[in-house]
């Protein structure tokens, strides 16, 4: 049987959007065809499954001719009880996920099963007051905790147990409906919650929960927001961290009973020592105070199985591919923050109104860029104008219309991504891999990317939502990062809570802007999304349609900016929606995407990134911008407008330059001066939809009668006395260059 | 990586709320959990392989399959026992799919929705007889020549790409893609005839490969 080439590169992860709809309209071309596509999928599947071994082996054997038997239902119910509940926590990319006992089948079932226990649990609460009788032996308690910031996410044990002395201290029936699934703790009184094996608990205080186990003096402290379960090994005990990180001091452990601390990419099994175990996003980092720790990869590099001992003041760290791996080294702390400060001193706000542009330059930002030996360029007349994920297939389209970087490569980087950009002259911003870090030396790469949105809600147990990842653990990866390749700034995208605080998308974390500092510590160029013409969601109501949000993003990055470090302002760039994105969106008009982008240029954008994608029945399109002649022709022409006027964006801005007075209070006109040679640009923006006009006095150089030319208007005004008048459309935006009118000084004959 | 559509993916956010809501007053009792266990057990590689026809990249499906376990879970009290249970789980599974589509940039599926319902129903007609095929593919396997198997190895065990394979076995990109397809036909062709050794000799990629450009590492 002979698949057509389009099949085949689906199989492997290789099909481009030509080979997408090639095999589109395969399908439908006959009724054979799906049919012979789900065959050879079904082959797919059973060859990732190890040909049928997970079923076959452990659930067939006990098989009848027809089906299941309940012996092998019985049998599997009970393993995948036992088994902690990693799987259902949100993971990352794995590109090697060689599991150790278990098949991924019996992953999948495992969840599905963890969860059903769960729901069985507590669904039994409000009808079985003796409900403690099937929780389990206590293992360890909760010995402090913050007032109603402790959760416990409770499992019933798989064998009950008569244990009436085991009476929770902090039982009670649910009152609501869905208080079965956790438990809070209530404050002091009760802080003396008992831990049955399976049980998770929850910190979203912002101090340390303790939990300590029964019968020794091990201690697991929580870090605030860390997400931690508490199950019994075999034999042993076993501490998994799903979200954040902990800090333990662990008794000495029976011999043949160790205690395995399991993070997502690596287990730590100790034997009795005083450590930190941390999920830092991209890597699970081992820091061990006292005694000695094994390390364990997930995934080993060498494919077989690696145990790394770990000393007092040592640090490892593993990631998901096991070619991240980090091998003990001595004094982290010293050595992260070499790191850090390897990439250069700290520079005073760029753009900061007072004193000369950089000497030998007009950029602004060509100090920090220096820092790094790869970065973007300090050319006065570059200006970062960026595509949020697109195909490098595209590169030369996008570079064709002004665009000059990438941010964010899907699965990438590969060879055959950075050849295609690099054939297109599109620099990008990606994230860290092995082909990554083999182009160390290729200036085509100009960040890393920090891959996930810190900002935003995180996946908690039960399929609900938690917290933001906390700033330390950002910091932490982005550490990572930076140790593996410092040579290079690392990028980090927010959620539309940066723009718009009240989101609720922020789960537990809504509303805690505090969090936006500490994460900007970690990284070195920032950007968010919030597309106020395409906010249809019901929490976005106040969003919706109201453009300045986009730069109210661009204040708040820059006013946390200056709270993690008043001395350094670092660059921000806001996410622009420039096609409908979903269905029932209206289409942005021209006028109303540069509105967006230019208020945000005047409230101190440093660069944009287009947003090109389409969602929706028949209109899936990941390069919609560049496919729509219209969204085109819009993004080239304002791509243009900024990039003539680079070198104006790139210099200082000129403070007290003009006083703008709108004739509506409720319709502010912002505005922003430039100066480039004997030139000055003044830009100004109506911030808000409605019609009004301001009067624009001059207040710098030149001063006296002005020639005021409106730029892109092909019109000018006059302003005999250096003030001048003009309208404004809903969310209006002029662009002025200011000559002087008076004549100019000849010098007399000698 | 979340991407930057998150406040566009609310709606599924408040659906997840919705159905754990759900979850708390359907009452499943533990011959439930084992009823589900028992279905899915027997359906997972025909949700596995349905969900892979509409997300092209492996992991991001087998990402997808879990949720889709969960999804199954939580609503199985709303399952009429009296039909197909694979039916009833395609349902839920095209429905995840394409919420997973919305809500994921990076994401490009087959465009066009009615290709879930054709490919839904192509997965329900295709089921019984590869349960069957399927048992031989061990034997078949087993047939390959070893460089065959260890392309197949590193391609599904270890999930490694095409390129990256051929970085690993010194051969061309071409000739891992040769390797792979070969290896999948004769499997194909293998288990479609109930035995095992079938033009298999040919499979190992080092050997009469058109597509390589001799250009090995």
């Amino acid at each position: 049987m002979n698949l057509p080439a389009f099949v085949e590169a689906y199989l492997d992860g290789e099909a481009d959007d030509a080979q997408l709809d090639e095999l589109a309209a395969w399908l439908r071309e006959d009724r054979e065809h799906p049919r012979v596509f789900m065959r050879v999928l079904r082959l797919h599947h059973a060859l990732r499954e190890g040909h049928l071994g997970a079923v076959a082996t452990d659930v067939v054997g006990a098989m009848d001719g027809t089906g299941v038997t309940e012996e092998a239902v019985r049998v599997e119910t009970a393993r995948v009880a036992r088994r902690p509940a990693m799987r259902l926590l949100p993971r990352r990319r794995q590109p090697q996920r060689r599991e150790r006992g278990y098949s991924r089948s019996f992953a999948v079932i495992a969840a599905a099963a963890c969860l059903m226990l769960g729901i069985l649990g507590y669904l039994a609460l409000p009808f079985h007051g003796d409900r403690v009788n099937d929780l389990g032996p206590v293992i360890a308690e909760i010995t402090a905790h913050a007032a109603d910031d402790a959760i416990v996410w409770r499992r019933p044990a798989a064998e009950p147990v008569d244990a009436a002395a085991d009476v929770h201290a902090n039982e009670r029936t649910p009152s609501a409906a869905d208080d079965w699934k956790s438990e809070r703790m209530s404050g002091p009184a009760s802080a003396d919650a008992r831990l049955r094996a399976g049980d998770v608990v929850e910190n979203r205080s912002d101090t340390v929960v303790t939990v300590s186990f029964v019968g020794e003096a091990t201690r697991v402290s929580l870090r605030p927001r860390a997400c931690v379960e508490f199950d019994t090994g075999k034999p042993g005990k076993l501490v998994v961290l799903h979200a954040g990180a902990f800090d333990a001091v662990a008794a000495k452990q029976p011999a043949g009973e160790p205690m395995a601390c399991i993070g997502r990419f690596a287990t730590a099994t100790i034997i009795g020592t005083t450590f930190s175990l941390i999920d830092a996003g991209s890597t699970t980092r081992l820091e061990v105070a006292e005694g000695h720790v094994r390390f364990t990869p997930t995934v080993e590099p060498a494919k077989e199985p690696i145990d790394i001992e770990v000393a007092a003041g040592e640090f490892a760290m593993a990631g998901p591919t096991g070619k991240d791996l980090v091998r003990p080294r001595s004094d982290p702390t010293s050595d992260l923050t070499k790191a850090l400060v390897s990439s250069g001193p700290a520079i005073v706000d760029p753009t900061v109104e007072t004193g000369q542009p950089p000497a030998g330059t007009g950029n602004i930002w060509a100090p920090y860029w220096s820092r790094w030996k790869h970065a973007l360029p300090a050319d006065p007349a570059f200006f970062p104008i960026a595509v949020w994920l697109q195909a490098p297939e595209m590169a030369r389209d996008y570079h064709d219309v002004g665009v000059n970087l990438y941010l964010g490569l899907a699965n990438g980087p590969t060879e055959s991504q950075l050849s295609m950009l690099a054939a297109a002259s599109m620099r990008v911003i990606c994230p860290q891999n092995a082909v990554g870090l083999a182009h160390r030396d290729d200036p085509q790469i100009v960040g890393w990317m920090y891959e996930r949105t810190p900002d935003n809600a995180q996946d908690a147990p039960a399929g609900d939502y938690g917290s933001s990842i906390e700033p330390d653990l950002v910091a932490e990866a982005c550490r990572a990062i930076r140790t593996a390749d410092p040579t290079r700034p690392i990028y980090m995208n927010f959620g539309p809570g940066a723009a718009y605080t009240p989101w609720r998308g922020r789960g537990h974390s809504t509303g805690h802007t505090d969090m936006y500092p500490g994460y900007i510590r970690g990284a070195d160029i920032f950007s968010f999304n919030l597309y106020p013409l395409s906010a249809l969601a019901d929490d976005m109501r106040e969003v919706r349609g109201n453009l300045w949000y986009v730069p109210a993003g661009v204040d708040h990055l820059r006013d946390w900016m200056r709270q993690a470090d008043a001395k350094t302002v670092k660059p921000a760039w806001p996410l622009i929606e420039c096609t409908r994105i979903s269905s029932e969106a209206e289409q942005p008009t021209r006028a109303q995407v540069r509105s967006e982008v230019w208020m945000s240029l005047i409230h101190g954008a440093s660069g944009i990134c287009w947003f090109c994608h389409t969602f929706g029945p028949g209109r899936d399109d990941s390069a919609a911008a560049a496919h729509d002649p219209t969204v085109k022709a819009t993004i080239d022409a304002i791509d243009r407008e900024i990039l003539d006027l680079a070198p104006a964006l790139n210099a200082r801005t000129v403070v007290d330059y003009a006083r703008v007075v709108g004739s509506d209070a409720a319709v502010p006109i912002d505005a922003m001066a430039k100066r480039v040679g004997d030139a000055t640009y003044l830009f100004t923006a109506a911030m808000r939809g409605k019609a009004s006009s301001a009067t624009i006095t001059v207040l710098g150089a030149p001063s006296g009668p002005a020639r005021v030319e409106v730029l892109g208007e092909q019109r000018t005004i006059d302003a005999p006395q250096g003030s001048f008048h003009d309208s404004f459309a809903p969310y209006g935006v002029h662009l002025y260059r200011i000559v002087s009118a008076a004549p100019a000084k000849v010098s007399p004959a000698p | 990586m979340s991407g930057p559509l998150d406040h566009a993916s609310d709606a599924s956010d408040a659906s997840d709320a919705d159905d754990a809501a759900d979850a708390s007053g359907l009452g499943p009792s533990q011959a439930a959990a084992e009823a589900f266990t028992r279905h899915w057990i027997r359906c997972q590689p025909n949700i596995a392989a349905y969900i892979r026809s509409l997300v092209p990249q492996m992991h991001d499906a087998e990402d997808l399959l879990q949720n889709v376990a969960v999804v199954m879970l939580r609503k199985f009290a709303q399952y009429d026992p009296e039909r197909p249970f694979l039916h009833w789980a395609l349902g839920i599974a095209r429905n995840e799919a394409l919420g997973h589509r919305r809500s994921h940039a990076t994401q490009r599926l087959v465009r066009n929705a009615d290709l879930a319902e054709v490919l839904a129903d192509a997965c329900e007609e295709v089921a019984p007889e590869m349960d069957e095929r399927l048992g031989a593919l061990s034997r078949c396997q087993e047939n390959l020549q070893p460089r065959a198997r260890e392309v197949l190895r590193l391609r599904y065990q270890d999930a490694l790409s095409p390129p990256d394979i051929a970085t690993r076995m010194k051969m061309s990109h071409g000739a891992v893609r040769v390797a792979l397809t070969r290896a999948r036909a004769a499997l194909m062709a293998c288990i479609e005839r109930g035995r095992a050794a079938i033009g298999l000799d040919t499979l190992d990629p080092s050997v009469d490969d058109p597509f390589d450009d001799g250009s090995r590492a």
